[in-house]
Parts: C-alpha cells; structure tokens; sequence
C-alpha cells in the first residue's frame, strides 16, 4: 500500500516537474533549430542555395512544428506524454543527424566539413535536453541512438561513398578520427546519463523525505493531537504559555484496575483503544481538544485554542459557545458508551461505568517542562477542580456532573444537586442520561 | 522583537539547508576528481602503447618530446587529484575555493594535453580532428557541481584556451598549410561556431545543474523539518519512548508490553494555593525551572519522564530492561526522590528570598509489573504505563498530602529491592495505611 503510494506520488511529482520545465526545453531547442538553420538561408543571395540546403531547411522545419505539436498534444492529454517524449527524442537525434547526411549527399558541404564540424555539438546539447526529462532510460536510449547513427554516418562515408581523390588524404586523417569522435561523445553521453541518474536518485530521496516527513507529522500529531501541532512546531525552542477561557472536560472509567485484573495487557489495551477511539470522535467532533489520556482518563478542553492570537469572541458569547460543545460531547458520550456496553455485554465482557465532569474557567495552556522534555499542559485550577468534580460524580453518583460555571445562567435540563462549599465552592447540577 | 527572532531562526534554517547542499556539493567534488584521475589514468593506458608503436619509428625529435611532455601533462594531473583528494576529503570547508581552483586546473590541463597533441599529431589534424569535444568532456563534468556559475566558468575558460590556442595554432602553421584556414575560420565549421556551442552547452547545463540543486535543496528542507520534528516528537514524549514509537509506528499492533519497574509520582502539594495566590504566569516560568531540574535528577538516575499532568511528574525507572539488569532501579529510584526533594528545598530556599512561591513536594514510589503501550485513537494517541502499581504509586503520592513529617512514601516491595544499606537506614519503621481504592492496608515506608 505504502509502495504504491509512493510510485504514484513519484509519477505525479516527475510529471509535474518535467512539465515545468518541457516549456523550457522547447524554448532552447527552438533557438538551437534556428540557429541550425539560419547560415543556409544565407546560400539564398548568394546563389549556392541547393536541394541539400532545401531539405536540411525542411528537415529543421519539421522539428520545430513536430516539437509544438506533440507539446500541445501532452498539454491536452498527459497520458501521451511518454510517447511523444519518446518521438520528440528519436526526431531530435535523428533529424541532426540526417540534416548531416544530405548535407553531404546532395554535396552543398565538403567531405570534411561533415567530419571536422561543429554539429556534434548540437546533438550534445539535444542530449543534454533531453536528460532534463528526467529519466535515464529515455536518456540512455537517446545517447545509444546517437552514438549509432554517428558511427553508421561517419563509416559509411568515410568508407563507401567518399570520392577517389579524397580518400586517401581522408583515411589518414580520419581512421583514428572516427573512433576518437565517438569515445568523445560517448565519454559526453556517459557523463549526462550519470547525470541523469543523479537526479533520478535526488527525485527519489525527495519522494522518500516527503513520506518520512508527513509520517513524522502524523505519528507526532497523534501524540500530541493535530490541533496543536503548529503551534508546538514553531515553539519548540522555549516554554510558553497563555491563559485562555475553556471548559474543562474530564472523564474517567470507575474502578478501571479492578475491572482489568483479569485481563492480559494486550486485551486491556485493546478494550481501553475501542473505548478511547469512540470517545475521543465524539470530543474532536464536537471541537474539543484532547489533552491528554490519563491511564484510563480523558483529560479534555473546549476552548479557543489559536494561542497565537486572541478571538473575537466576546467573553459572554464563549462562554456559552464552549459550554454548549462541552455539554454536548459530554451526552454523546454517555450515549456511546451505552452502545459500546450493549456490545459488550452479548459477548459477555465486562462493561464500563464512567463519570464525567464538566468545569469552566480560565486555564493556563502552553509548553511547560525542561529544555529536554516538554509537555503541552493545560495546568490551573480549573483542571484541578473539574477532576474534583469528576470525583465527586461516584460520590453522588451521576454519570456526568456540571459546576454553575458552565451552566451559566439558563439551565434547561441540568437538574441542581448540592451547593454545600465543603463538598464544591460552586453549586453542582447533574445532566439526565437516562433514555426516556 | 518577534519578527526578529523569526528571522534569525530563519536564517539559521537557511544555514542549515546550505551545509546540508554543501555536503551534497562536496561528494560530488570527490567524485569528479575520481573520474579525472580515471580519465588520466586510461590517458596513459591509451597512449602508451601508441607511443611504443610509432614513437620509435618517428625520425622526429618532436613527437618524442611531444609524448613525453604527453605523460609530464598526465602525471603532474595526478599527482594534483591525488594531493587534492586527501586534502578536501579532510577538509570539507575548503570546498569554495578548492572548486574554482579545480575548474581551472580541468581547464588547464585539457588544453596542455591540447597541446601537446598539436605537437604530436600536428596542426591541421588537431584542428579539422575532433580533439576539441574533450573540451566539452570536461565542460559537462561541472554539472555536478550544481551551481550555473561554475558551469559557465568552466565553459568560458574552455572557450577561451580553445580559442587562444587555436589562433596560435593557426599563426604558427597557417603558413605551411593553407587548409587549416579553410578548415578553421573561414568553412562553416570554424571555430567560432564551436566557441558558440560550447557556450550554448555550458548554459545549457547550467540550468540542468541548477534545477539539480533545486532538487537536493528540496531534499534538506524535508529533511530538516524531519529531523527538527523528530527532535521536538523527542521532547515532547522523551526520546526513548519516540524511538520505541516511531520503531512500532507502521506495524499493525499497539506495541502493547508487560515490564517490570518502579514507578515515582511527583508533585506538587500546594499547587492550587499557589495558583490562586500569585501571578499564573510566574507560577509556570518557576514550574519550568522546577521541571527542568527535576528531569535532570531523574535522567541523571535513569529514569524516563513519562508524562506531566499539571504540576505532577510520572517518571519510570527500568523501562524496557531485561529481568537481570534492573536490581538497582529502586536504588535509583529511591536516590532520585531524595535528591529531587533536597534539590527543592534548596530552590524554595532561593524562591523565598525572591518573594516567589515555595512549592511543598510529596513522592511516591511504588515496584510492580505493569502494561506500556500505545493508547488512544488513530487521531490521538498517547504512550501510557498502565496497572495498579501505577495507581498505587499515584495514592502513596496522595497520602503525602496527608502527612506533615512524610515527603516520601514507598512500598514494603520497593523497601526490600534497595541494596544501598545508606539508604536503607534512611527509612523510619513501616506502618499499615489503607489506600483508596485498596481493600486491604498496605505496609508503607517512609524517609
């Protein structure tokens, strides 16, 4: 799955960046045809114009509207693009090659001026182009091609076709020649492939950064939740911290060690996972954060957690806002685990009873801990007392019980238990669960 | 202030980076000077029996000399790569330098053995020949180098020996042979077009070897960012806990284990007194300072920070140790709970002086088996010890709240594994306590 991933990340990033740079490639090669062609239209004035330099013109002219066609085809339709690289290469390679050849067919050149000429050159630097496509097969074909045609150009004229008189002079300077030419240009094609195939190998260490970077990220994000990821990025260096308003969410499963005394380690994990998984949909879902799993506790805050910038929230408008998210998460809980138990308990498992408690307040958020060891805490006395209220659930015992914090002035149906200042500075609701 | 500080962290990412393609840049500088010296090795390899052939045939003095000023070219070239390849290999920083001497050292001693094969071989051959494509050879060597600037350095220098010692070539033996004018600036294959190719070349390349470079520094960035989340996944759930996770992180399982260890809880008693009496935001600078030295003690005694919750501290001693090497994890535990009390009191000392809040610390140490793991959801997780002797170390801690005399509770099982007889006696008489969530009472020590 992985692998597959990566091919297709890989394609997708070669193609994108070939296409950036085919504009490019076309570009040059342009240039290069005209300048190809341009010194025979001079022969025009001069009368020495030939059928040769007519064909070698069309030749060139071929090219260039053969390399605009197939770059507008691709543009059209990408699945073409491996074709008409594969054309646009053999074109590129053969056509100087051929343009060489009637130069000297139609003899508009001297013998020597096939040999001892620059055009070579051209071919290296179409070579050079074509490596910008970024693959070493296609390189590697165009370089082999290239070397053949020279070697079936450069033999067959220097030993077939050339004219009596000049042979002997050409065989002299030409036997060592022939070969010398073609270590050259593939000592030159050699080196662009290596080439080619460094880049390949830095496309692929990017593709594999790319996924080893975004994995980082998701593992590390699981650890310290998505929300917050930037923001612990970009503060990694120092502790910070900021006060912001939030409604402390912390539930608890009852009597978890007991309940797992006769379990394996893995079965708890497992049982504690599906538990953990279903809940913590329910707070992300409903905008809270998850702070931090507490052995078999769920320490969660509803709040403004952009700690970089205040919102625009008016204090009254957050606090009923992260109350009703809060209160909300906290009944969608109860009623999933309802569910998870009924499952539960046809495989006949144990269940789990748990409590929840709901408390608002201001709340210190930011990196506390050592240079080496950081933490991102949510620290205050709001925490502290919402697991305070939490405790005191078992004792009255609800499932889910509130502090007049959250419920503000309007209490629909929180249900009031206790005002005693012994037990809890503030007066304590419980919410109704029961499935009527 | 803030914005400054952006920059400058910016600035040291950019660094970063720059080392990164530098190191990039020197390997492929080692390379290039390997296939050099190869290229001069098989030079000589080539030219040696040539020269057996025909050197004594040859009545001249000249191709003599010519030859053997061919294996001085080679040999001096070799000696230089040789002396250069230990010297850069060892000294990586001189990089910069090294490579604009390289260049031109490429340069020069292609257009020596140009040369020399003018005396060898003579003008007209040397000309109409295809000698001038080494030229090129060692132009497209400088695309490793990934600059555009070094490419087009190295293709002007070409351009400009070729042509210097074409025209010389041309001066000396135009003369005797008229041809060479034909074949070099007059014909449509004269040298100029080929300066101007050689140039389209080196520009050509030049964007190759950029665009290569835009690659690799791609390659840092991610990296980097890797490397820097990686070392912030660490301080976030220490490092030995990141390896264990990022090791299991692709395997299907939770990486569930049983082990065997000693737990210590740490906190702070009177944290919400303090909290309510002072400044929240010196509170947390004096929690961090707290934290810090803290970690200190226990890393220093072996001990794993587990997590902080609030003001509390779970750390873990013999985390992931074989049966046989954990006999003194009490020891360490134990040691690091006094040392972190002693370290306490020496800071409250200080803090009370500064008119800062004193903070009253309890410890709790249990010894047990427990469960470590990965525990959550695909979109959260967290790394957790689970098992009572969590909870028990958990409701020792709570029962220094309790206490006046007692800042650190341990368990009979933690008494017994000490070996330190110093510590030992440090201990008052056991009693029975009843702990939450326990039925029965549990014989607890106490420093």
């Amino acid at each position: 799955m992985e692998n597959l991933d990566r091919k297709q990340w890989f394609q997708d990033e070669i193609a994108k960046i070939t296409s950036k740079s085919s504009s490019f490639i076309n570009r040059v090669k342009c240039i290069i045809i005209l300048l190809c062609g341009i010194p025979f239209l001079f022969k025009i004035p001069l009368g020495t114009y030939r059928l040769g330099d007519l064909i070698v013109n069309l030749i060139l002219l071929f090219l260039l509207v053969s390399s605009y066609i197939l770059a507008s085809i691709v543009e059209k339709n990408i699945k073409f693009r491996e074709i008409s690289e594969i054309l646009n290469m053999i074109f590129g390679i053969s056509g100087i090659v051929l343009c060489q050849y009637f130069m000297y067919i139609f003899q508009c050149s001297n013998p020597e001026n096939l040999f001892f000429s620059w055009v070579s050159l051209a071919s290296i630097v179409v070579l050079a182009l074509i490596s910008m496509r970024y693959s070493t097969k296609l390189t590697i074909s165009a370089a082999v091609l290239m070397i053949a045609e020279y070697a079936i150009l450069y033999f067959w004229v220097a030993i077939a076709i050339i004219s009596p008189e000049l042979k002997e002079q050409f065989i002299d300077l030409q036997t060592a020649g022939i070969l010398q030419r073609l270590l050259y240009l593939s000592m030159a094609s050699i080196l662009i492939i290596l080439f080619t195939q460094y880049v390949y190998r830095a496309m692929y260490r990017i593709s594999d950064a790319a996924i080893e970077l975004n994995s980082m990220k998701k593992t590390f994000g699981q650890y310290v939740s998505h929300d917050i990821l930037d923001y612990v990025l970009e503060h990694s260096k120092k502790s910070s911290a900021t006060e912001r308003y939030g409604v402390v969410l912390f539930s608890d499963i009852r009597n978890f060690t007991t309940l797992m005394e006769n379990h394996t380690s893995k079965e708890t994990v497992a049982k504690l996972n599906e538990y953990f998984a279903q809940m913590a949909s329910i707070i992300e879902k409903n905008g809270g954060y998850i702070n931090k799993f507490i052995g078999d506790a769920i320490l969660a805050v509803f709040g403004d957690l952009n700690l970089n910038e205040e919102s625009k929230m008016s204090e009254r408008q957050k606090r009923t806002y992260y109350s009703q998210q809060a209160l909300k998460a906290a009944k969608e809980m109860s009623i999933a685990l309802k569910e998870i138990n009924k499952n539960w308990r046809e495989n006949k498992e144990r269940e789990f009873h748990i409590g929840i408690g709901l408390h608002a307040g201001n709340i210190i958020m930011g990196n506390v801990g050592s240079e080496n060891r950081m933490e991102f805490a949510c620290l205050g006395r709001t925490v502290i007392e919402a697991m305070d209220v939490e405790d005191l659930t078992k004792k009255f015992g609800y499932e889910i019980m509130v502090s007049k914090t959250v419920v503000g002035n309007k209490d629909d149906k929180l249900v009031f238990v206790t005002d005693d200042s012994k037990i809890f500075p503030q007066p304590l609701y419980y919410v109704d669960t029961e499935v009527k | 202030m803030n914005s400054k500080e952006l920059k400058i962290e910016s600035l040291q990412i950019e660094d970063n980076i720059q080392e990164r393609i530098d190191v990039e840049r020197w390997k492929n500088e080692l390379m290039l000077i390997r296939i050099c010296l190869s290229i001069l090795v098989f030079m000589i390899f080539i030219f040696t029996p040539i020269y057996f052939l025909f050197a004594p045939q040859a009545s001249t003095d000249v191709l003599v000399v010519g030859y053997s000023l061919l294996f001085i070219v080679c040999a001096i070239g070799i000696t230089y790569y040789l002396i250069g390849y230990k010297f850069l290999s060892k000294n990586p920083k001189t990089l910069n330098v090294f490579r604009a001497v390289d260049i031109t050292m490429e340069a020069v001693i292609i257009s020596c053995v140009f040369f020399v094969l003018y005396q060898i071989f003579g003008g007209l051959k040397l000309l109409s020949g295809p000698v001038f494509l080494m030229f090129i050879v060692i132009n497209l060597l400088s695309i490793f180098r990934l600059s555009f600037g070094c490419e087009v350095y190295s293709a002007v220098l070409c351009s400009f020996f070729y042509l210097v010692e074409s025209l010389y070539i041309i001066y000396r033996d135009g003369n005797d042979c008229p041809a060479i004018y034909d074949y070099s600036l007059i014909s449509g294959s004269g040298i100029w077009l080929k300066i101007l190719f050689f140039i389209i070349v080196g520009v050509v390349c030049g964007v190759l070897s950029k665009k290569a470079r835009k690659l690799i520094r791609e390659v840092a960035i991610k990296n980097y960012e890797t490397s820097h989340i990686k070392m912030v996944f660490g301080k976030y759930v220490s490092p030995e806990i990141r390896d264990y996770i990022l090791k299991s992180r692709n395997a299907e399982k939770d990486g569930t284990k049983e082990d065997f260890g000693a737990i210590l809880f740490c906190d702070i008693n009177n944290f919400s007194e303090v909290l309510e009496k002072y400044e929240p935001k010196a509170v947390v600078s004096q929690l961090n300072v707290f934290f810090e030295n803290m970690e200190d003690i226990i890393s220093k005694n072996g001990g794993v920070i587990n997590k902080f919750v609030g003001s509390c501290i779970m750390a873990v001693f013999g985390l992931g140790k074989a049966d046989g090497e954990n006999s003194d994890i009490c020891d360490a535990a134990v040691r690091s709970a006094q040392e972190m009390k002693k370290m306490t009191d020496s800071m409250n000392s200080l803090w009370k002086v500064n008119n800062f809040a004193t903070f009253d610390i309890g410890i709790g140490v249990s010894l047990g088996r427990f469960i470590t793991g990965n525990i959550g959801c695909e979109s959260r997780k967290e790394f957790t010890c689970l098992g009572d002797v969590v909870n028990v170390a958990s409701r020792l801690q709570s029962k220094t709240r309790v206490s006046e005399s007692a800042h650190v509770l341990v368990t009979a099982e933690v008494f017994r594994m000490l070996q330190d007889e110093n510590i030992k006696s440090d201990f008052k008489q056991s009693e029975f306590m009843s702990l939450k969530g326990k039925s029965q009472q549990v014989e607890i020590y106490s420093l």
